[in-house]
């Protein structure tokens, strides 16, 4: 990893994944990246993401995060749509 | 098992209540509620065949302690045990199984009720209708 990135894993659900392609992934990113700047790096990459913008729900380390928090090295996030289990 | 036990899971097997109802038994508890969520035949797009379920395990057991916690800061002490099913389930099989013991029936009751609550707000688990087939039952 070079200097002054993180890396972080990155776990879809439900569109999320079928938008991808993808269960998981890693992405490096500079430090002091948020969930935004991840969510920003996918959706250049993957165009079909922006149809689930609207109502994406994030995770950070299992516990539901807003855009504007910051990642760490090592975070393992999660991005997918509003739950309905039951 | 203790008055205060906490189980939370989620499986791709069969779920069984008897197990979950043994473990929130204790001498200090007057009430045990159960409830099992199940598959039924119709959602909010029409006859279904059954649902299919998906989660993110490892939140969704932190989430599901989490109600627990909630729970026993509202309701006083209490046992509750639940597991959540995931896979594709037919109608009338069981998606989630719930099981509270406190030391009076109303809390348990209300306890009961706030976790599945609760569960449909917060907990990363999923469901999507199968559609019925033409000409199957």
């Amino acid at each position: 990893m070079s200097e002054g990135k993180i890396e972080v894993s990155v776990k879809l659900f439900g569109g999320y994944r079928e938008a991808v392609g993808r269960e998981e992934l890693t992405r490096e990113l500079p430090a002091g990246a948020t969930l935004d700047t991840l969510w920003a790096s996918l959706r250049e990459e993957w165009p079909a993401l922006d149809d689930l913008d609207p109502v994406r729900l994030g995770a950070v380390n299992h516990d539901f995060a807003e855009g504007g928090q910051t990642l760490s090295a090592g975070d393992e996030v999660a991005f997918f749509p509003p739950v309905s289990g039951g | 098992m203790p008055a205060d036990y906490r189980e939370f899971r989620v499986t791709a097997e069969a779920l069984e209540l008897a197990p979950l109802i043994d473990a929130v038994t204790d001498p200090g508890h007057g009430a045990l509620v159960s409830f099992l969520g199940v598959v039924r035949d119709h959602g909010e797009a029409g006859e279904v065949s059954g649902l299919a379920y998906s989660a993110y395990p490892e939140m969704a057991e932190k989430k599901m302690a989490e109600i627990g916690d909630e729970m026993a800061e509202k309701f006083g002490p209490l046992a509750v045990a639940a597991v959540h099913r995931t896979g594709e389930l037919s109608v009338g099989v069981p998606s989630l199984a719930l099981a509270v013991g406190a030391a009076h029936r109303k809390e348990a009751y209300a306890a009961a009720q706030y976790f599945v609550d609760r569960l449909k707000e917060i907990v990363p688990i999923w469901k999507e209708d199968m559609p019925r087939k033409e000409g199957s039952r």
